[in-house]
């Protein structure tokens, strides 16, 4: 018999492991429904793979659909009508990206808290004061409910949530069975939540702030000589009949006096900027954000068809941003492309006619206006033309996991968009993503466009964010276009300062018309490139359309590689995608080189400047994973720029510190400032002897000479090997470690095509290489797989093609019979 | 043998539970299988309690299922990964599910099987307080 102390032990047992089952500890799951095997975390197994057949009813659907998976894990859609297709994919997202489905939505609805608790509710204010929420309710409220789109997003929500309806316990997700959230049912609103965190990624990137806070150390001549209106290298999207670039450098103004109202200002376009999605400086580096894409026509390819690139370059994640899909509607659609989860057509792709790709256009897209309020604690309504006009008031609900409230917040709105107090001082902010628009339309429409001409057609409805949209047809016409939405702003038409929000004079006018936008086709050159650069050159059109645009460093790279092939293929295409080379390494090395025998011929020179520059002359300026040089420029880039900007460090702060300047001038000032030896710009200000360019520029490179074998090493050591310095870093949404691919190799470094910098976690997303020859060819791969369950081999299997730049053959098959080998299928039945 | 034979029924039954109605079943059935085993026990038996080899069934049955899930996908993926989310190594995933189911069914069972002796040998106590036959018994 066992004694009472060991029964009450074993109870005691009893309730620690039952509780430690039912119930979450700290960080830890509730165990038992985790450790399952029959339905716990165990399921992902059995769940891994797509089973070879299935069926399923789901409601809603006219008629029998057909969804066959490609070897690569793509499914192919084949419907009878376009509800039907837009329903099937809803279904088969879900079925692999369910997590992720919930996860942008809860980001783009400013709900993240809703998933980690209370450390979460900085992230979620950030869309919430921006006004995204209110906007994606606004812009859902407004959709025609007879439009297309209208119909697309409601059809793909009843696929999700069919999906959703007819899980199993074994079919839930990772990520729900760790944090113990359950799937939310799927509303038409989450897709305008998902466009605008798009939005807000792509149209939310102005320099407003930086121009000012460089105003405020060093006057506004010398600000606005460093973030200039136009960029000083024009290789323009829309070509401007120049058979090279053109370099129009001018002097820059030295450093001037402070300015104290542009201290003011700063301070409260500070209050409204969100936090900065890349380390600091790092952009000013040659970041990885931004995208390429280019066309070529027929008579520059040796196959005689026209062909497309795309690679858009975004945060690469695990799962992918992207989702690969095939819709079929017989005489009706036949589009093959990447969608995001959360979206219901193809974004960018291809049917049977033409191909298409975007990059961001980076119009300026946000103003802000000094609002006089009523009452600066508690306003009510704020002034405009002499009258009180009603602020609207939302209440902003931040709740935990259980549904309880953690915090609440009031945004005020006036007829611009949301205000926000800095001090005394209320801004209101006015951003045309927080506005009605038709993206939804325009991407249904260019789905079923059959040549250039309807593409660019269906695209005029296209507002936001503003994107260069690349299209190629069978017929051999290519063309592009900045679409979007361009504010008209009164006065010098510039969204530079902050206006006076008392008065509608200082609105927007209207939008530039679509036919005023940049746009080009079918170029005397025979092909279109666009990476983020000025899409206009001013000489051409002096109108403002933005001024944040990239540095150029892609664009000429691209211009180059295409100016010299006259016989272009596809896989030249592919290749391009991936090279190596920079336009920026061409222009700053032999910079450096120069620099250095001039000092050394003026005996000035040392023996660290001598092997600093031998070593620097030792390299082919390529960024390929195994070249030990690209390390020591990217050090000596970084030390350039410390010496250089010194004027612009913080007061207080330490030069060379991380963020210590207020904000870094673009590479391409730096280089403007190269061809002026005796700038200002260039004296050290820490030092009584005013420096010239030479020394600056000599003094960077033994600097980064020393610094470089300090951190790796011995030149010829593996230390300085590329692959051991620059990685890519492709976080799990969640940014668990053991579901993230970390520490990849890569060939590229910042401002080349294939772009890594910085913490490697932005790159190419997607590539994609289109032939539009009598039968359409495509050639594509993203980072990571079709397959959001980590234990599939699904889940990460194209990585390995990503990092060696090769892409797999798009399979298209015109129907389901011509897809011979599957790896899967489902079968769609209308429900009883 | 008889032993044997009745662990490997409770196993398929915590399998089968397991299956149907989560891991919620593996307590249950050992509660019982503990109350039954205790209820039915004659003196000599009720020294011995059931939790052991109820312990052994659930591993038995847990084992069982995760040889299912092995058969049917990757497995040792899911180890791998899900054991490196919480910072263990992919074998320490299985052992710590085959010891949770160890650690679920054995006290439960221990628990329920005193709970019933204790009732049991309540009842005993008072029969041998009132039971004529009893009295007989012991006068002779």
């Amino acid at each position: 018999m066992p004694s009472r102390l060991s029964t009450l032990a074993a109870a005691a047992l009893a309730a620690v492991t039952l509780a430690a089952g039912a119930r979450r500890v700290g960080p830890l799951p509730a165990l038992g429904a985790l450790l399952d095997p029959a339905n716990g975390v165990w399921a992902l197994a059995r769940t891994a793979e797509l089973p070879r057949e299935a069926a399923v009813r789901l409601p809603g659907l006219g008629a029998r659909a057909r969804v066959l998976y490609d070897v690569r894990g793509v499914p192919h859609i084949f419907a009878a009508s376009e509800n039907d297709a837009y329903r099937a994919l809803g279904y088969v997202v879900a079925r692999d990206r369910l997590f992720q489905l919930d996860v942008q939505t809860l980001a783009g609805s400013g709900r993240i808290t809703e998933l980690a608790g209370a450390r979460a509710l900085d992230v979620d204010r950030v869309p919430r004061r921006l006004g995204m929420p209110w906007a994606a309710e606004r812009k859902l409220a407004a959709m025609d409910t007879a439009s297309t789109a209208w119909r697309a997003i409601r059809a793909y929500g009843d696929g999700i949530n069919a999906y959703i309806e007819g899980m199993t316990p074994s079919d839930l997700p990772l990520e729900y069975r760790l944090t113990g959230r359950r799937p939310p049912h799927w509303e038409p609103l989450f897709t305008m939540h998902l466009l605008e965190r798009m939005a807000w990624t792509l149209s939310y990137d102005d320099q407003e702030l930086d121009r000012e806070r460089v105003a405020a150390l060093v006057g506004r001549s010398a600000a606005n000589a460093l973030w200039p209106l136009d960029s000083p290298i024009q290789e323009p999207i829309q070509p401007n009949g120049q058979s090279s670039p053109s370099r129009r450098f001018v002097t820059l103004p030295p450093p001037g006096a402070p300015d104290a109202a542009a201290l003011r200002v700063a301070a409260l376009l500070e209050a409204t900027r969100p936090p900065s999605l890349a380390p600091p400086d790092l952009d000013a580096l040659g970041g990885a954000r931004g995208s390429n894409s280019w066309a070529v026509a027929p008579r520059r390819t040796r196959d005689g068809h026209a062909l497309l690139a795309g690679d858009p370059h975004l945060t690469l994640t695990l799962p992918s941003l992207w989702y690969e899909a095939h819709l079929v509607v017989p005489g009706v659609l036949d589009v093959y492309g990447v969608t995001i989860p959360g979206a219901p057509t193809i974004i960018i792709g291809f049917n049977r006619d033409v191909a298409w790709s975007f990059t961001n256009a980076y119009a300026d897209a946000v103003d802000f206006y000094a609002e006089t309020v009523d009452d600066v604690e508690h306003p009510t309504a704020y002034r405009l033309d002499g009258a009180w006009r009603p602020l609207e008031r939302r209440l902003e609900v931040y709740r935990a996991p259980d549904g309880s409230t953690i915090a609440t917040d009031t945004l005020y709105l006036s007829h611009r968009g949301p205000l926000r107090r800095e001090g005394d001082r209320w801004i209101s902010m006015r951003w045309t993503a927080l506005e009605p628009s038709s993206e939804t339309e325009a991407l249904a429409g260019i789905m079923h466009a059959r040549n250039a001409q309807e593409w660019l057609a269906a695209m005029r409805v296209w507002k936001v964010p503003a994107q260069n949209g690349l299209v190629a047809d069978r017929q051999g016409h290519i063309a592009i276009r900045s679409a979007g939405r361009v504010p008209l702003r009164p006065g010098d038409g510039r969204g530079y300062e902050i206006r006076d929000g008392s008065t509608s004079a200082s609105d927007w006018t209207g939008d530039r018309a679509v036919e005023r936008l940049p746009t080009a086709m079918d170029p005397a050159q025979g092909y279109l490139a666009s990476a983020n650069q000025q899409p206009v050159d001013p000489r051409q059109d002096s109108s403002y359309y933005g001024s944040d645009f990239r540095d150029p460093w892609r664009a000429l790279h691209i211009n180059e590689l295409l100016r010299a092939d006259s016989a272009v293929t596809p896989d030249a295409m592919r290749r391009w995608q991936t090279d190596a080379g920079s336009a920026r390494a061409d222009l700053f090395v032999p910079a450096f080189l120069a620099v250095a025998r001039r000092e050394i011929a003026a005996g000035r020179g040392d023996s660290a400047l001598s092997r600093a520059a031998r070593l620097l002359g030792d390299w082919d300026r390529r960024y390929t994973k195994s070249n030990r040089r690209a390390v020591l420029f990217e050090n000596a880039m970084r030390a350039l720029a410390t010496a250089t900007w010194d004027e612009l460090v913080r007061p207080g702060a330490t030069r060379g510190e991380p963020g210590a300047r207020v904000a870094t001038p673009a590479t391409i000032i730096l280089a403007e400032l190269l061809d002026d030896s005796l700038n200002a710009w260039w004296d050290d200000r820490s030092t009584p002897a005013v420096e010239r360019r030479d020394a600056i520029v000599a003094a960077s490179l033994r600097e980064a000479l020393a610094r470089t074998e300090r951190e790796h090493g011995a030149p010829d050591g593996a230390g300085w090997t590329w692959s051991g310095v620059q990685h890519a870093n492709i976080h799990h949404l969640l940014r668990i470690p053991a579901l993230s691919a970390l520490d990849l190799p890569i060939d590229g470094g910042p401002s080349t095509l294939n772009p890594s910098a910085g913490q490697g976690t932005d790159g190419a997303s997607w590539r994609m290489v289109v032939e539009l020859g009598p039968e359409v060819r495509a050639w594509g791969t993203y980072p990571g797989g079709q397959s959001g369950n980590p234990a599939s081999a699904r889940y990460r299997d194209r990585l390995g093609d990503w990092l060696t730049g090769t892409l797999d053959t798009l399979i298209v098959p015109r129907d389901s019979a011509a897809l011979r080998v599957r790896r899967a299928a489902l079968t769609l039945l209308p429900a009883r | 043998m008889r032993r044997v034979a009745d662990m490997v029924g409770l196993a398929v039954l915590m399998a089968a539970g397991t299956w149907l109605a989560g891991w919620w079943a593996v307590p249950a059935l050992a509660a019982l299988w503990g109350a039954g085993r205790a209820w039915g026990a004659g003196s000599g038996q009720a020294r011995r309690p059931p939790a052991w080899p109820t312990a052994a069934a659930a591993v038995v049955a847990w084992g069982g299922l995760l040889a299912l899930q092995a058969a049917r996908g990757p497995i040792s993926v899911v180890a791998a990964r899900v054991g490196a989310v919480m910072g263990i190594p992919a074998i320490a995933l299985v052992v710590l599910t085959l010891v949770f189911a160890a650690l679920t069914a054995w006290p439960v069972a221990f628990v329920a099987a005193a709970l019933v002796r204790g009732v049991r040998g309540e009842r005993d106590t008072s029969r041998r307080v009132v039971d004529p036959a009893a009295r007989a018994t012991s006068a002779t």
